[in-house]
């Protein structure tokens, strides 16, 4: 286990306890919505559309869960873990799917999507429509953000390299990036397979913070609501998205009122995004050197 | 019965049994080929995967029940009634997701994520409108009795179900190759970018597609609504893995390769919930999907380009 | 040995063949012009050259290697850099920015070296960025390196993309219809770019319809029609071959019936 003094709630000041116990989660949820929209982020950078990443988050979250209570496993061999099986499927899908036209990308992702809530809910080991209780919540509030600040430095620093030209170049037009060397099939499976490890982590830690998890949560709708965290923000910069990811988790905070209707707005959100904004909300893009 | 030439599962079960599970396969199966018959129109002509396609299939299956249940229409009004419906629905909300990125000639993923998030924006919308939960058609809406027509059981939907998957099937075929409007449809889908020499107005031929794919899928929604005997509002959703197993596996675009393979995932799905286990139909259909991917990702049956990135 | 050798090239469509059996042979230095009437195949075969297009037959060899199975980054790696008609540069990107992706393939920092900003990566990308400005300079567009690349004019777009290419130090270079929209003065200063370009030690291989600037700068010239190699030698002999002259005739008499019904 972590050492105490890491632990937040050692640092915190008693007057800030209630408010973390009263919003504890939503913190949370900020953090773990934040490194989702960057699992988009990475795919949409490199000019693809994956709605896989509810379904890697997913398997992240089953795997990481099961690791726990089956395996007994402690939670520092789990979270790095939790990403191999995401990979694996993220593999198994991109490499056949990413040498044709990018609709098969997303038709297969969604596939797996829809297949694997089915799985979760006829598969006894998953725990079946209850889903599966009592898992130990071993995942602080630090670790999620320290996490999320991880991958965004990461994004940024690989973001203005060659690396991050090679990307955009190839979201703007692939056949002349190939022509510059750019190997556009293997970025394209690379970005893929690091917004796998971004989910399956992201599915460990929201597993191991919310004591549940269930065969809905990884289905068509949470799968739609990161691809509109990234159009919302855009994908200038790796902070775009997580923004967009913060403003859709706090709007329904705000407006209780409309919960029925917070896909709806989701939605649009989308169809809203394309037709008329496709910049997103924070249209500037980053220098692409180093020097 | 060795002569069937099935697997050693199929072996043990007596003859009857599996025959009475290749009709249900087929007559499944067809509702497949009927829904998967409008997506792969749709993408053929307007090379657009277009997801709202799946709410269509929601929307005729609540018409249905709002006709049946508040109109108390018969299920043959129902049926035809809805289909139409569904129809023009798909014809609005192509209209207002569509238009604009077709005029702009926007890359293909523009179009799907507008569609994406259009659908769930639909989903949601019913959802919060009609509520969650299942519901069910009139009862003694068709008749619950079967026939036994050479010792196997086939139930008057059953019946509906045929015929009226075969009629749309033949109207469809018939509309697109022995008619001068199926003949334009077909050059636009050959070369889109020679349809406006032929004198092919884009905006008509969405319209027009939007409507024939709105039906199909509507009338599918209807059907298997009364098959299975529960309609709700995400139920497009599930049914677009089916949508997107057959037309990969059918090869996109390709309306002979969707007829062949919706009947061979209704069949392959009976026997898989029929032999090894229910839990798995969703599990062998994506396995499919993938492994065509992987070996033939043309389709099954075609032979012409695959569209490389 | 020759730099560039396309043995049996062919690429065929449905009902239509582009390249037909095109035996190309391109020796190191110096500048080489593929020259013939629109429809002739001239782009196609900068397309099987520089891998966006699978031949149907044939091979092609770069610098005694057989590339024919390589995908296009591969070659672009190998020293086949390029320019496209329809010009494709980065419009989002910088100036700079655009020239620096054209390195893409000389750059070497491992995703490490580039996470942690080792100094490997630091000066690679430093020695990138004074290589970029130096390649922004031969074509004169120093002083735009930080304006967003569709904000350039037109023939400094055309510029940019030469740079661009050039950013790979490439051992071929092909330039697709360098000169296509550009006014009298700008074609003559293109001129003397290929020609500093070519000076400098990169072969450059050119598809070009004014004839002008084919007929100077060239040291060699191949000829197609309707996909297949009708002539090829020097300028002058060029010019007074008969098919080659029928070729362009026949072309435009053709043009000139078509316009004639329409």
């Amino acid at each position: 286990m972590m050492p105490a003094w890491l632990a937040s709630d050692w640092t915190i000041p008693a007057g800030l306890d209630d408010f973390l116990w009263t919003y504890g989660h939503l913190i949370n949820s900020l953090g773990i919505n934040g490194l989702l929209a960057l699992s988009m982020y990475v795919v949409l950078a490199v000019g693809q559309l994956s709605l896989g990443q509810a379904a890697f988050m997913g398997l992240g979250a089953y795997s990481s869960v099961l690791m726990t209570l089956t395996l007994k496993l402690p939670f520092y061999v789990v979270l790095p873990a939790s990403c191999l099986v995401p990979v694996l499927f993220a593999l198994a899908v991109g490499v056949p799917t990413l040498r044709l036209s990018g609709v098969y990308l997303a038709i297969a992702t969604i596939g797996l999507g829809e297949v694997l809530r089915a799985l979760y809910l006829n598969v006894d080991v998953f725990g079946g429509a209850l889903g599966i209780n009592g898992i130990p919540e071993r995942a602080q509030t630090w670790m999620i953000f320290g996490m999320l600040i991880l991958a965004l430095l990461g994004l940024w620093l690989v973001g203005r390299s060659r690396i991050g030209r090679a990307m955009e170049a190839m979201r703007e037009d692939a056949t002349a990036a190939a022509v510059m060397g750019v190997n556009v099939p293997g970025y394209q499976l690379g970005a893929l397979v690091a917004s796998a490890v971004l989910a399956g982590i992201a599915g460990c830690l929201s597993a191991h913070q919310s004591s549940f998890i269930g065969p809905n949560e990884y289905g068509f709708e949470p799968a739609v609501t990161i691809l509109s965290f990234a159009l919302l923000g855009g994908i200038g910069t790796p902070v775009a998205p997580v923004v967009g990811a913060w403003i859709l988790t706090l709007l329904p905070e705000l407006l209780r009122g409309f919960s029925d209707l917070r896909l709806v707005f989701n939605g649009l959100i989308i169809v809203v995004a394309v037709l008329f904004l496709p910049h997103g909300l924070l249209g500037w893009r980053m220098r692409r050197r180093a020097a | 019965m060795h002569d069937l030439r099935a697997g050693p599962y199929l072996c043990l079960v007596p003859r009857t049994m599996l025959a009475q599970q290749l009709v249900n396969g087929v007559l499944l199966g067809a509702t497949y080929a009927l829904f998967a018959l409008g997506f792969t129109l749709t993408f053929g002509v307007l090379r657009v995967v277009n997801l709202t396609y799946g709410f269509y299939f929601t929307a005729g299956a609540f018409l249905a029940l709002w006709l049946t249940r508040h109109l108390g229409a018969p299920i043959w009004v129902a049926l035809p009634v809805a289909s139409v419906g569904a129809g023009l629905i798909a014809v609005v909300i192509d209209f207002l997701l569509l238009t604009r990125l077709r005029r702009k000639n926007a890359p293909e993923l523009a179009s799907l994520m507008v569609t994406i998030g259009g659908v769930l924006a639909l989903y949601a919308g019913m959802t919060a409108w009609v509520g969650p939960d299942v519901q069910r058609l009139p009862p003694g809406l068709i008749s619950a009795e079967a026939y036994d027509i050479a010792g196997l059981r086939i139930t008057q939907a059953q019946i509906l179900i045929l015929v009226a998957t075969a009629v749309l099937v033949a109207a469809l075929l018939f509309l697109l190759r022995g008619t001068r409007l199926g003949l334009a449809l077909r050059a636009m889908a050959e070369r889109p970018d020679a349809a406006g020499l032929m004198g092919i107005n884009t905006g008509r031929a969405a319209a027009l597609v939007s409507f024939l794919s709105g039906l199909l899928a509507g009338a599918g929604g209807v059907l298997i609504g009364l098959n299975f005997n529960a309609i709700q509002p995400f139920m497009g959703e599930s049914m677009m893995l089916r949508g997107f197993v057959v037309i990969i596996v059918g090869g996109l675009g390709d309306i002979r390769g969707a007829l062949i393979a919706g009947l061979l995932l209704g069949v392959l799905e009976v026997l898989t919930a029929g032999y090894l286990a229910s839990s798995l139909k969703e599990a062998v259909a994506f396995m499919i999907l993938v492994a065509v991917l992987w070996t033939r990702p043309q389709g099954l049956f075609g032979t012409s380009t695959v569209r490389r990135a | 040995m020759n730099l560039l050798e396309t043995c049996g090239l062919t690429r065929r469509y449905a009902g239509l063949v582009a390249v037909d059996h095109v035996d190309l042979v391109v020796p190191r230095g110096g500048i080489h012009a593929v020259i013939g009437p629109n429809g002739a195949g001239k782009t196609t075969l900068f397309n099987l050259i520089s891998g966006l297009v699978v031949p149907s037959e044939g091979s092609i060899h770069l610098a005694g290697q057989d590339v024919t199975a390589r995908p296009t980054h591969v070659r672009a790696a190998l020293g086949i850099g390029r320019t496209f008609q329809n010009i494709r540069i980065f419009g989002e990107m910088s100036v700079l920015e655009n020239v620096l992706t054209g390195a893409h393939a000389r750059l070497r920092a491992s995703l490490v070296s580039i996470a942690l900003r080792l100094p490997g990566f630091r000066s690679e990308e430093r020695q990138a960025v004074a290589a970029a400005r130096e390649a922004l300079a031969l074509v004169g567009l120093s002083e735009r390196a930080a304006q967003p690349a569709s904000s350039l004019p037109y023939g400094d777009q055309r510029r940019l993309e030469i740079a661009r290419a050039m950013a790979g130090q490439p051992l071929l270079l092909l330039l697709d219809e360098p000169a296509a929209g550009m006014n009298p003065a700008e074609t003559t200063a293109l001129a003397g770019l290929v020609r500093r370009i070519a000076d400098a030690g990169t072969t450059v291989l050119l598809v070009e319809h004014d004839m002008g600037f084919v007929m100077s700068l060239s040291d060699h010239i191949t000829v197609l029609n309707f996909g297949r190699k009708i002539f090829e030698g020097k300028p002058a002999a060029v010019r007074s071959e008969p098919a080659v002259v029928e070729a362009y005739l026949g072309a435009r008499l053709a043009a000139k019936l078509r316009a004639a019904h329409a």
